[in-house]
């Protein structure tokens, strides 16, 4: 766990290989999570992913060695990796939609229905990275936001500017993204 | 796009959203001036306006969360069931996945509650649930959440209910306790509405706050009305006997406000929703739970055996008191007398200046609560039995099957990929200590069987099976992994891992991982660092080295040269490869064992090669196991002990060391540890020929030939006319004493082996000591002439020699054996058939020259 803090901090400093070496670990660590309350640990069964992420944090983290940025810090690296981890996801689906349908998948077995949300996902995951490319920031505003389920205080410290910035940018990024979706879609 | 023009885009943008309608036009005409591409480019921003409200504003994050733990299926937003659009997902909980959506024909809203298919996996559960839930959408009463419609959808039955605004009394109590009057407001409702219910014949079974729903307006709606009898054991259910749910999570999740009855499993009628009313009034008036405690084996006890702490007000404690008595004969009796009940203890309350004291007087502690623990253990074994030794952290040893790897490209020629990775994937999780994992061997057997999976665990002896599939394409491999139950066939996880063919074995090893974490294995430091490390491999390397494994699999002397090409191979491409070194070695010592090549041209190169596999490999049982069998070939007893000991830790799986344990034991005539050598193998390997063969072969040399006799006909059983079983069955029978029998058994395997009956060494040597010398003899000559053009294994005419009794004779084709190395060495010491030699100091001499005595 030493080793999270290490990478928390050198990713925070602008490392991007340290986000490489934590997104495993992170998704990892959710997953396991997400899988132990919604499967027999838990009286009531119900999962609420922010909580989720939170406890992600506290059990990884060593805590006490680690201030509220560090804290963002994760978030927003468990924002990213929820991205991945629903857009594979999605991709992995339209892929056995496409290819010959192995019979005992259980992807394929657990969610036959959706599949349109999953384009609409996968084309999301490409506009967002089309805006990487031009503005970085704003894409990270939808990740935090989106995927992550952030507050925009929290994405504001994480990103280190104003509350009222990262809205004007959240207000920004919808409209750029709906409107390469939508010159996509009549293309 | 400069950064500079797009600040100015956003910042019209920005200022012209800000502005009401009529304004923005003159905005706009001001801010973008005869600039037409910038107002184009403002313009097609502006257009999204309408769609952005929504867009986006529901995190993904819980979608996320539910597809990260797969299992849970995801309708979404837009989707259509039947004359429903799905407007939102609400929640997940014990009893199903809920969604609020739009019934298009009669244009209101409602709420879709989706079944969880693990309920309903029979008709007779399907048809149950449509029973009940008719059942339940027949009441009709304000406190009773309206069922209007049950459907079915893509096989998943769901009900459309009552669209609620509000929370649930679980939500609304936040910990804490109500207001006493606002409880009793509630109370008197939830009364109200199971007394309907009661009178009909419906019985919820499973009220607690959760399923108790409060509108904005106060009122008190029941939810789920008949839906837990839906989740029971069919059997159980039609007997309307046990009101456990099949899903562990759920018994737990629910086990505080079951009635005693129900705990024990008896006949359960209205009176348990009486019981569970007591412990919802308790806990609104108190903010706590009338029977908790820090486990479930705690909380059973407390129900089972406890009064909870009094509440300060008599009227309402003795209504609590009535409601939770642990006999339902006792217990009141009727929801309309508590109904009534209620009724005066508001009309008290609200006839009242000021608020009832509803606190709880000091705790009293049971004098019983440990012995009362002990019962409540005993019960709770009883009723949900192996789900609940990982809770209480009983140390718990889980025996695992993996199936062959499906090979689910079209391509046959991946079969051998895929057995490949069955082999890996056994290797790796047979390294965690707290599993048991069956040997390949005899999960090879299952291969494209239409065998259930129970009939399997059963055969097998396992608790759990993992079933899997593979699928190699484009330089990436996918793997896709189910873990099922084996005693009642329930799908228990299920997962696909994906990864570039050169980390293949890294992502066996996260398959493996899950499948520890799945069924709660703990992996110690060093089994999760050994998972961790996995090297890379090239990819044509692998598949050279499958082909030695199939090879190596068929065992004859073409196969096992082909085998080691194949290793060969692999270890030219990738010079690094452990495995495919230990490969080559184990199979040259299998070409001497059988006597196909001598010792000079296998074994000296085998042990540089297991030499060169350990230097790249230290942690490899395999390598470990056959620079163990080398060094058992060449007579060193204690080094291929010791190795193969290494090797019995690295991989408590891998049955091969148990055959060579067995084999090191009886020849060094320790029968009991030989015995007890091949029952591990048994246990490891349960269905393969050599495990089977071994106990035989162990029992033989403890000269316990009823018993092997017993051993290698059941062996024959699993594999009918396998000529290495009836050799040793005939050898069995002879040392016995029953030589006919023995002659029949092994005249059929030289018959099977297409053995030349004249030339056979063994009918030589029986027909000798059972008399029949002269026609020992004239193998005996055959074999002689024989010997003298071709190399011919001296120990066999040996052997005639010592059933003619004629040991000077005997003693020097000895010597020559000795010379070559021979593995009829290995038996002098323990062997009945030298018996009548072993005496002699030459023969003792020879013992001694191998390391016997």
């Amino acid at each position: 766990m030493e080793e999270v803090t290490a990478l928390l901090q050198a990713w925070s400093g602008g490392d991007q290989a340290a986000f490489d070496k934590l997104a495993p670990v992170v998704y990892n660590e959710l997953r396991r999570l997400a899988r132990h309350h919604m499967a027999r640990e838990r009286p009531d069964h119900t999962l609420q992913p922010t909580a989720l992420v939170h406890e992600a944090y506290l059990r990884m983290a060593n805590f006490q060695h680690l201030h509220w940025k560090n804290r963002v810090h994760f978030f927003a690296i468990s924002s990213q990796v929820m991205r991945r981890v629903l857009v594979d996801f999605a991709r992995s689906r339209e892929r056995l939609k496409r290819g010959r349908t192995p019979q005992r998948l259980s992807l394929d077995e657990c969610t036959n229905v959706g599949q349109q949300h999953d384009a609409a996902l996968i084309a999301l995951d490409d506009a967002l990275t089309t805006l990487d490319a031009s503005d970085a920031r704003k894409c990270r505003v939808v990740e935090m936001k989106f995927f992550g389920g952030l507050s925009t205080e929290e994405i504001a410290e994480s990103l280190r500017v104003s509350p009222d910035t990262v809205l004007r940018d959240w207000k920004l990024a919808k409209l750029w993204l709906l409107r390469e979706l939508n010159t996509k879609d009549a293309r | 796009m400069t950064e500079e023009r797009r600040r100015q885009i956003e910042e019209i943008v920005l200022s012209v959203l800000a502005l009401k309608s009529a304004e923005r036009a003159a905005r706009l005409d001001s801010a973008c001036g005869h600039d037409d591409d910038l107002r184009r480019e403002v313009e097609s921003l502006l257009a999204q306006e309408t769609r952005a409200g929504t867009f986006l504003e529901v995190p993904a994050l819980d979608a996320a969360a539910r597809v990260l733990t797969d299992g849970y299926s995801d309708l979404l937003p837009g989707s259509t069931v039947g004359p429903y659009r799905i407007d939102a997902f609400l929640g997940a909980g014990g009893m199903g996945e809920v969604y609020r959506a739009w019934d298009t024909r009669l244009r209101r809203a409602v709420a879709l509650k989706f079944l969880p298919r693990e309920y309903l996996s029979d008709s007779a559960a399907l048809e149950r649930f449509q029973r009940e839930a008719r059942a339940a959408s027949a009441l009709s009463h304000p406190n009773i959440c309206v069922v209007h419609d049950i459907g079915d959808f893509d096989g998943r039955p769901f009900i459309a209910m009552e669209y609620l605004d509000g929370q649930t009394l679980r939500a609304a109590l936040k910990g804490a306790a109500l207001p006493s009057r606002q409880a009793l407001e509630y109370a008197a409702q939830i009364a109200d509405g199971l007394a309907t219910a009661h009178q009909r014949g419906v019985v919820h079974r499973d009220l607690k706050p959760e399923n108790l729903w409060i509108t904005p307006e106060a009122r008190v709606k029941i939810l789920d009305f008949g839906l837990a009898k839906v989740a029971e054991p069919v059997d159980q259910a039609e007997g309307a006997t046990v009101t456990l749910a099949t899903k562990p999570g759920m018994v737990m999740g629910t086990v505080g406000y079951m009635s005693p009855e129900q705990l024990r499993g008896q006949s359960v009628d209205h009176r348990s929703d009486l019981f569970a009313f007591g412990v919802i009034l308790y806990e609104m008036l108190s903010g706590r739970r009338a029977f908790a405690g820090p486990s479930a084996a705690d909380t059973l006890s407390a129900i089972l055996y406890q009064e909870p702490p009094e509440l300060t007000d008599p009227g309402i404690n003795g209504l609590v008191c009535r409601c939770l008595k642990k006999d339902p004969g006792q217990r009141i009796q009727s929801a309309s007398e508590v109904a009534s009940n209620v009724g005066e203890l508001l009309a008290a309350e609200r006839g009242s200046s000021g608020s009832l004291q509803t606190g709880l007087k000091p705790a009293r502690r049971s004098r019983f609560r440990i012995a009362a623990i002990a019962v409540a253990l005993a019960a709770i074994a009883a009723l949900v039995g192996f789900t609940l030794r990982s809770r209480l952290a009983i140390p718990h040893i889980t025996r695992l099957a993996v199936l062959p790897l499906e090979n689910i490209s079209n391509d046959a020629e991946q079969e051998i990929f895929a057995d490949g990775m069955t082999e890996v994937l056994i290797a790796d999780l047979a390294q965690i200590g707290a599993l048991r994992v069956i040997s390949r061997t005899s999960v090879m057997q299952f291969k494209g069987t239409k065998k259930t999976l129970p009939e399997i665990a059963k055969e097998l002896g396992v608790d759990q099976i993992v079933t899997a599939s593979v699928m190699k394409s484009g330089g990436r491999v996918r793997i896709t992994a189910e873990l099922v139950d084996g005693a009642t066939d329930q799908h228990l996880w299920a997962n696909a891992y994906e990864r570039e063919l050169s980390d293949v074995l890294t992502l066996q090893a996260e398959v493996a991982r899950a499948i520890a974490d799945e069924v709660r294995a703990r992996l110690t430091p060093t089994e999760a660092g050994r998972l961790a490390h996995n090297r890379k491999v090239v990819p044509a390397a692998l598949d050279a080295y499958m082909l030695g494994r199939y090879y190596w699999d068929r065992f004859t002397p073409e196969s096992l040269v082909k085998s080691i090409e194949n290793y060969e191979q692999a270890a030219k491409l990738d010079p690094e490869y452990s495995a495919a070194y230990s490969g080559m070695a184990e199979a040259r010592g299998g070409l001497f064992e059988m006597g196909a090549s001598s010792w000079e041209d296998t074994i000296p190169q085998a042990k540089s090669d297991v030499t060169k596999a350990l230097a790249l490999d230290d942690s490899s049982a395999e390598a470990h196991q056959t620079l163990g069998f080398i060094r058992y070939l060449g007579w060193d007893w204690k080094g291929a002990e010791e190795e193969n000991q290494k090797a019995t830790s690295l991989n408590p799986a891998y049955s091969t060391v148990y055959v060579l344990e067995c084999n090191i034991q009886r020849h060094l005539g320790r029968a009991e540890a030989s015995i007890a050598a091949a029952k591990r193998g048994l246990e490891a390997d349960p269905l393969a020929m050599i495990t089977n063969q071994m106990l035989g072969n162990a029992y033989v040399n403890a000269r316990r030939y009823d018993l092997a006799i017993a051993q290698y006909l059941k062996a024959l059983e699993l594999h009918p006319k396998d000529s290495t079983l009836l050799h040793h069955l005939g050898w069995a029978y002879v040392y016995n004493g029953e030589n006919d029998k023995g002659l029949a058994a092994m005249e059929s395997s030289s018959e099977l082996e297409g053995l030349d009956k004249r030339l056979d060494p063994y009918l030589a040597y029986i027909h000798a000591v059972s008399g029949e010398k002269k026609q020992a003899r004239q193998t005996l000559s055959l074999l002689l002439e024989l010997a003298a053009k071709e190399p011919l294994q001296p120990g066999l005419i040996a052997l005639i020699y010592l059933g003619l009794d004629e040991r000077a004779e005997a003693l020097a084709w000895l010597e020559k054996a000795y010379q070559q190395h021979s593995t009829m060495m290995i038996w002098l010491k323990v062997d009945p058939r030298f018996d009548r030699i072993r005496q002699e100091p030459g023969f003792q001499d020879l013992m001694r020259r191998v390391g016997l005595i």
